[in-house]
């Protein structure tokens, strides 16, 4: 049964279980963010002392990054690339393993943190043999979706699987450099660790997490508003911007830093570059949302991509600016970080998520969502507890450091203390998502066991394409 | 240097849907005609005020030094370099195998793959609701201004050194 080869079924297994992980990693963030607001909860409570922040706050990060967003990021990659390549995925059986496989990797994932297990390197936390199993995971994927392109009937490749195949042979070149080969010991330690694993924690998130929800983007706009994309030769030079200039960004987590001067001026100039390719993506999903606004009004997986596309304009609009040296010098460090990252990985690329998994599932299990109601209150939810999130931690951020600046050799505790009502206000955020996603989980596992049949509208199709 | 670049980018990346035959209608012709201009306009912009601030905001500032030098050279021509390469490299594969020469034909394929459009792909619009877009804008602009403002502040404002 876990090893099924029926059609659709790895896609739709990935779904589910990514849900879930997003509901406990979730749930770890907000722990993280109470802990903010009372430090001292978990102490002198013996089994709790496995819960304090120290613990807590890698647990949540490793649990959305390779739990949920990876996790719906195989499940979207399974769903599009037959439909792309014109045939079926290669192998069901071989995805429902990896989907097996994946679920064993994030429950060790988070066993390893919670018993104190942390290598102290971000986003690569874990001890190398759970990060062995990444790289297991990443390599059965990439096999079957290659042999799907090698078995193609459509020939000509859209651009969404120019973005997957990109993302799935850079990925995990990148995983595994910058966690020093995958080795038990750390052949470069120090400061040139510092650059590795900024080389890994930043080019991750421009080598899978962007190529993959923006490759889902170009899929999903014209299904949704039945019109193809505006340009898809723009659609290519954004595709190729990105990978040759998101490359060397990565120092730009190092600037001011006691690493090479030339190294951070160099990230630093392509950090800037990278406004290209977001302006591609802006211009062909405004260009091809012209004219079909209204569709907005009637579907909540499109107020997703929508609001999905403001958030990555500010994402991008951010990074160039906070890789300048004078801004870095206020905002590293701070909780402006805090708020950029998750504009990035939550406002954006869940967002993303969201809308696929709301357009796939019913294809997937033939039943249409059960409740259009409950998919309103998950994107107002959504959104309103976001926006809180992401302001207060903003706004937070900058007081923070005009502290630091003011008070350099002040009272650091001040600045701490001092943060206490954006920490309220961005746990309060925290839980609306946290329970704008309880509403959206609910509705997804009532889809599959109680939707309404989902209907192919072909004649429609047909007459309207005629 | 972001003065120089934004400038850059904002003459490049207008060049670029120039050339591309994108910009609307009142605009196009004049676009093709000047784009591929606007956009080497925008690339000289950006080496040569990265040659500017390199001599100005680099820690070894003496123009014409050799210390200047070593920070103009790498932190300005290596980047080129390394960045001309690849592209090159990446124009001439693609041109060979003739992924550059695919047209838009392919968007349209998506539509016809058999995975069938969402209902809201039928629905006919209404006058006015063109002007929904104005929210998203509307709230990109905002957000941009929060942030640079906040930034902005912070920076400026006098700040007590002890």
């Amino acid at each position: 049964m876990v090893f099924s080869n029926a059609e659709g079924s790895a896609s739709r297994n990935f779904f589910l279980t990514s849900v879930l992980w997003m509901a406990i990693g979730m749930s770890f963030g907000l722990f993280a963010a109470v802990l903010m607001i009372f430090p001292d909860l978990v102490r002198n409570i013996p089994i709790l002392e496995y819960f304090t922040f120290g613990r807590v706050r890698p647990v949540h990060t490793n649990l959305v990054l390779f739990g949920w967003l990876t996790g719906a990021y195989f499940g979207t990659v399974f769903y599009m690339v037959p439909r792309l390549a014109g045939t079926k995925l290669w192998s069901e059986r071989l995805g429902n393993a990896t989907v097996v496989l994946h679920n064993i990797m994030m429950t060790s994932f988070a066993a390893a943190l919670l018993l104190g297990y942390n290598t102290g390197r971000e986003y690569a936390e874990q001890p190398w043999v759970n990060k062995l199993l990444v790289a297991a995971v990443f390599i059965m994927v990439i096999i079957n979706v290659l042999m799907t392109f090698a078995c193609r009937t459509e020939k000509e490749l859209y651009v969404s699987a120019w973005y997957f195949i990109g993302a799935l042979l850079t990925a995990p070149v990148i995983y595994i450099v910058g966690n020093q080969f995958l080795l038990p010991w750390n052949p470069v330690s120090g400061v040139n660790d510092a650059v590795i694993n900024w080389f890994y924690g930043h080019n991750i998130l421009g080598y899978w997490f962007t190529p993959v929800g923006i490759g889902a983007i170009y899929y999903l706009l014209p299904k949704m508003v039945g019109a193809p994309i505006w340009s898809h030769r723009l659609s290519m030079i954004g595709f190729w911007v990105i990978f040759f200039v998101y490359g060397p960004t990565g120092a730009h987590h190092l600037v001011n830093g006691p690493v090479p001067y030339w190294l951070q001026t160099v990230a630093i100039a392509f950090s800037v570059c990278l406004i290209v390719p977001v302006w591609t993506v802006l211009t062909n999903f405004y260009g091809t949302l012209s004219g079909r606004w209204g569709a907005v009004k009637e579907s909540v997986p499109l107020k997703f991509l929508v609001s999905a596309m403001v958030f990555y304009f500010i994402t991008c609009f951010q990074g160039p600016m906070q890789s300048l040296r004078s801004v870095s010098a206020i905002t590293h460090f701070t909780s402006w970080v805090v708020g950029h990252a998750h504009l990035a990985l939550l406002g954006t690329f869940s967002f993303i998520m969201f809308a696929s998994i709301y357009y796939a599932l019913p294809r997937l299990v033939g039943r249409q969502i059960w409740s259009v109601r409950l998919q309103e209150w998950h994107f107002w939810l959504s959104l309103i507890g976001f926006a809180m999130f992401f302001v207060s931690l903003t706004v937070g951020g900058l007081v923070q450091g005009s502290h630091w600046l003011a008070n350099q050799s002040g009272s650091f505790i001040g600045s701490v203390t001092g943060q206490l009502p954006y920490n309220i206000v961005r746990a309060m955020g925290g839980a609306l998502i946290l329970g704008a996603q309880v509403l959206f989980i609910y509705n997804i596992f009532k889809s599959v066991t109680a939707g309404k049949r989902f209907e192919v509208e072909s004649d429609a199709v047909a007459a309207a394409q005629a | 240097m972001g003065l120089y670049g934004a400038a850059a980018l904002i003459l490049a990346f207008i060049g670029l849907l120039g050339t591309l035959g994108l910009l609307p209608p009142r605009w196009k012709q004049g676009g093709m005609r000047w784009g591929k201009r606007l956009l080497a306009a925008g690339a000289a912009l950006l080496v040569g005020g990265g040659f500017h601030v390199s001599s100005l905001g680099s820690v070894e500032e003496t123009l014409g030094g050799a210390a200047w030098g070593r920070a103009a050279a790498q932190q300005t021509l290596g980047t080129i370099a390394v960045f001309g390469f690849f592209a090159a490299a990446a124009y001439v594969l693609g041109k060979r195998s003739g992924v550059l020469d695919m047209g838009e034909r392919v968007k349209y394929r998506l539509l016809h793959n058999g995975d069938p459009v969402d209902a809201t792909a039928w629905r006919t619009a209404l006058p006015g609701e063109q002007r929904l877009a104005l929210i998203p804008l509307v709230a990109m602009g905002v957000l941009a201004l929060f942030f640079t403002a906040g930034v902005l502040i912070v920076l400026l404002r006098p700040t007590a050194i002890h």
